[in-house]
């Protein structure tokens, strides 16, 4: 846990939260960034006339892409370390404490 | 002068005493003639020289340092026997004072002396230095009497002074040799010192002339040797010090003579092949009365510490890398699941081309955003594993250098050179099937694609190369490129999380996610490269051979299945009871949606708790839930552990973002009979669970138990409660027949006699059911009844009753294996 770091490492890990939370976020975006485009190709184009199901199901693959876009940019805007448990005796990135 | 002693004898022994002290003679060797001298000069019979030691001044202990005349033991014993009390010799020893007895024999205090002695006047005198203080006396005796009168005592006290001068000198002499021994002693240690430290010691003057240089500083900077005397810049000016470092080096050097009581610490990079990196430690050095006469530097190199704390920090950054992908991983996987259940109910293989292909594309994005975040998260904890799946290598390089291409054209457009792509393709079975994802693959591939084309600024030539490996069965893969290449220093780095030499155009991840994966999945990766000479990358991945298990816990080996293509035939889950446990509302409609479509009777429970009370409520049947393992206050272990708890013969599933991270013996052992990574798809888990479902356990058998007697039938329930099978107890034909259209049993345990009904008539109403259970028959007359007729009958084993919980073991392990079939 941080608090039993050296300070000169939980400095660095805290900087490097900062610097690479952005590297991990772009790297997450971009398959993101992918989907959203052929979705919105897919749902502004009247030609295909899909049915009604269809854009109801597209839709809400939508809403989910919306939604992990919010988890990256809550990912991208951690600057500080903090980590909690997590199942299976894991330590996870606690992306509330920021 | 007494009538015995001659002036030429006296003048001869002086004279002779002169000259000793003339030769600059050590103590011991001038003190002996000196007292024979004496003896000599004053006509006696006997003389001693006795000496204080030098330290402390106040000691009392003599010495006798010269004698002649009588046995030394005798006169080295007369200070410590007779020099004290009232004796003749008191006042010489106690305090150095003058003694002059003439007579001793004559009413003198003379029996206070050894009897040996030939005493019978005495005299003695202090020896004394320059300084006047007492280091010793001169005794002399004879045997006559009234042998010493006032002018030979006058001899006696030259002679001694001559005593004191000549102890005097040799002591000088002696401490100024000790004094030389000691300087050359010591400049002798200190340069062994200077030798023998690891660090570079530099002592420099005031005016910035190196004085001391020893070889580890010479080695150290690559100086030319016997460097003191040079002044310093000019020193350093020829060393090793990376050229952009040199001047600051210099300068810092200057700062320091001119402001001589800083204390300074600083590191520098050396220009060497790999880099070392030298750390100086600057301090004034200071004369014993503390005024600074010039600087030590000293230079150790900390390459390796620094490469060790380099290391830990790494470490520490991929473990914040892997917690950082884990802390989105739970809601990213969970909406991905969901992204990709939604495209399945979008049955694309009814769809137009056009809308077909773009859910592909939407399909294989989730899907690579799931990798992306295993693979951050695998990071810190490189395992080797095997994929579930394989991948065709020749496949895998076209698509991946059909998506690299646009970047390369983009690249061009922007003034960049053209790439020249070369591909030496081998058409090999052993190519076909090697041990790793075909996402994954392409990734790799990507990321030495990527690489390549940025180690070429200005156009090159790409060549990929792949060909088989027969020994062990693998697959070889070359990707070379004709760009600038790397130094070693830069080589031995590459496959190191954050190191980049691409400026902040890079992370520094992608080489490390590729090394990741493929020592993962058992293969090797390793590059070459000279300096202007470009950079191959060698790969060799495991060969898959066909039919070769598929890992335990996971799922059958599936193509990778665009979802473009038209569907394989999906195993149909027609009958099967699922229980879906998530906390996330959204997970659970689509699960339950596409088991559904699968023709399973689905019950979803919102979160761990809610599992619990489906899985206790009366009457509830599952042959398989599938469940979360992140849930709040009960998470999926403990679903997976009540399931076996109370229905041993249910199947789990788990389905989690971890699966990779859990060893199937560890979840097996928890209860979970399969691990499915989140998100997955329709086939995968529809695949998984007409596995579960196609193997019949060996335990866990669904058991009716048709018995009215209730102490009987309790006991029977309990045995084969811990036997792993799950009974249910009714007490007439009736209550049987009702539940049996209504649930479907393995086998039905049955009483003989059973009332107006017997188990024999149940067998055969049982037998007439579409899918009859297996029916055995327990009754208190085995022995009487003609199993024959029993068996046209419908019953497939009888029992004695009471029967032994082996034989009930024996009869349904027997019924449970797979070739058993109910008539």
């Amino acid at each position: 846990m941080a608090e039993d770091l050296d300070p000169r490492l939980e400095l660095e890990r805290n900087r490097v939260v900062a610097q690479l939370a952005g590297a991990v976020a772009h790297k997450l975006k971009q398959p993101l960034a992918v989907a959203w485009g052929y979705l919105e190709l897919l749902l502004d184009d009247p030609e295909l006339d899909l049915a009604p199901s269809t854009v109801r199901y597209l839709h809400e693959i939508r809403d989910a892409l919306g939604t992990m876009d919010g988890v990256i940019n809550h990912l991208q805007q951690a600057t500080t370390y903090q980590t909690r448990p997590y199942a299976g005796g894991l330590e996870i990135l606690d992306l509330d404490k920021r | 002068m007494t009538v015995e002693q001659s002036p030429a004898l006296l003048l001869r022994a002086l004279t002779r005493a002169s000259a000793l002290l003339a030769e600059g003679l050590s103590e011991e060797r001038l003190v002996p003639p000196l007292t024979r001298c004496a003896a000599e000069a004053l006509n006696a019979d006997f003389a001693g020289v006795y000496l204080l030691p030098e330290q402390p001044a106040n000691a009392t202990t003599w010495r006798l340092a010269g004698q002649c005349g009588v046995d030394s033991e005798i006169l080295a014993g007369l200070p410590t026997k007779f020099g004290s009390g009232a004796g003749v010799l008191a006042p010489l020893f106690q305090s150095t004072r003058e003694i002059n007895e003439p007579d001793l024999l004559g009413g003198g205090a003379g029996a206070n002396l050894p009897p040996q002695l030939p005493a019978r006047s005495v005299t003695g005198v202090p020896v004394r230095r320059r300084d006047s203080r007492p280091i010793g006396v001169l005794l002399v005796g004879a045997t006559r009497p009234n042998a010493f009168d006032a002018e030979t005592l006058g001899v006696l006290r030259s002679i001694a002074q001559m005593i004191g001068v000549g102890i005097d000198n040799a002591r000088l002499a002696a401490g100024q040799q000790r004094v030389r021994r000691l300087v050359v002693e010591s400049q002798a240690t200190l340069g062994t010192v200077l030798e023998s430290v690891g660090s570079g010691v530099c002592v420099v003057e005031l005016d910035g002339t190196v004085r001391v240089a020893n070889k580890a500083l010479e080695d150290l900077f690559g100086l030319p040797s016997r460097s003191a005397g040079t002044p310093q810049e000019e020193l350093f000016a020829a060393a090793s010090i990376k050229p952009r470092e040199s001047e600051a080096f210099l300068a810092r050097l200057r700062q320091l003579i001119s402001r001589p009581a800083e204390v300074d610490e600083s590191e520098w990079e050396l220009a060497t092949d790999p880099p070392r990196i030298v750390q100086r430690y600057s301090a004034p050095m200071r004369s014993l009365v503390g005024e600074v006469v010039g600087r030590v530097d000293v230079y150790t190199e900390i390459t390796e510490s620094r490469r060790l704390y380099t290391q830990l920090l790494n470490s520490e950054k991929l473990r914040a890398i892997g917690e950082m992908a884990s802390g989105v991983a739970h809601d990213f996987n969970n909406l991905l699941a969901s992204i990709l259940g939604q495209v399945e109910l979008l049955h694309p293989d009814e769809l137009k081309p056009p809308t077909r292909e773009a859910i592909a594309t939407i399909r294989q994005s989730a899907l690579d955003g799931a990798r992306i975040v295993r693979n951050l998260q695998g990071l810190s904890r490189p395992r080797v594993e095997t994929p579930s799946t394989t991948a065709d290598l020749n496949e895998a390089v076209r698509s991946a250098v059909e998506m690299a291409r646009p970047r390369w054209a983009g690249a061009a457009l922007h003034g960049g050179g053209a790439i020249e792509l070369s591909l030496n393709l081998t058409d090999s079975a052993l190519l076909s099937r090697v041990a790793i994802d075909p996402a994954e693959l392409r990734e790799v591939l990507l990321n030495l694609l990527f690489n390549a084309a940025d180690a070429m600024p200005d156009g090159g030539r790409i060549e990929i190369t792949t060909r088989p490996s027969a020994h062990p069965k693998a697959a070889d893969l070359e990707v070379r490129d004709t760009g600038h290449g790397m130094p070693e220093s830069v080589r031995a780095r590459i496959f190191e999380p954050f190191f980049s030499t691409k400026g902040p155009k890079g992370s520094g991840l992608g080489l490390a996610v590729a090394y990741s994966i493929i020592t993962r999945r058992g293969g090797q990766i390793s590059v070459e490269s000279t300096t202007g000479a470009g950079t191959t990358f060698n790969l060799n991945l495991p060969y898959v051979p066909i039919g070769a298990p598929s890992p335990a816990g996971q799922p059958a080996q599936r193509p990778e299945a665009p979802a473009a293509r038209p569907a394989q035939p999906a195993p149909s889950l027609t009958g099967a009871r699922i229980l879906v446990a998530d906390d996330e509302p959204g997970l659970v409609a689509i699960v339950r949606q596409l088991m559904e479509r699968s023709g399973a009777a689905v019950s979803i429970a919102h979160g761990g708790t809610a599992a619990l009370e489906s899985l206790r409520s009366p009457g509830a049947r599952f042959d398989v839930v599938i469940t979360d393992l992140d849930m709040p206050e009960v998470d999926g272990w403990a679903v997976a552990s009540a399931v076996k708890t109370h229905a041993p013969g249910t199947h789990v599933v788990m389905l989690t973002g971890w699966a990779g991270e859990i060893a199937p013996e560890d979840f097996k052992q928890r209860g979970v009979d399969v691990m499915l990574a989140k998100p997955c798809s329709r086939a995968e888990l529809e695949s998984a669970i007409a596995g579960l479902l196609a193997a019949k356990p060996s335990t866990g058998l669904d058991v009716l138990l048709v018995d009215d007697e209730p102490v009987f039938a309790r006991a029977v329930r309990d045995l084969l409660g811990l036997q792993g099978h799950q009974v249910t107890v009714v007490d007439s034909v009736a209550a049987a027949m009702e539940l049996i259209h209504s649930h479907s049993f393995d086998v039905v345990l049955t009483d003989y006699s059973l009332g107006e009904v017997s188990g024999a008539e149940l067998a055969e109403r049982l037998a007439d059911l579409p899918v009859s259970p297996f029916v055995v028959l327990i009754t208190g007359y085995a022995t009487e009844i003609d199993d024959a007729s029993l068996m046209t009958r419908g019953v497939d084993a009888v029992l004695p009753k009471p029967c032994r919980g082996d034989d009930l073991r024996q009869v349904l392990s027997r019924l449970s294996t797979p070739t058993a079939q109910p008539r």
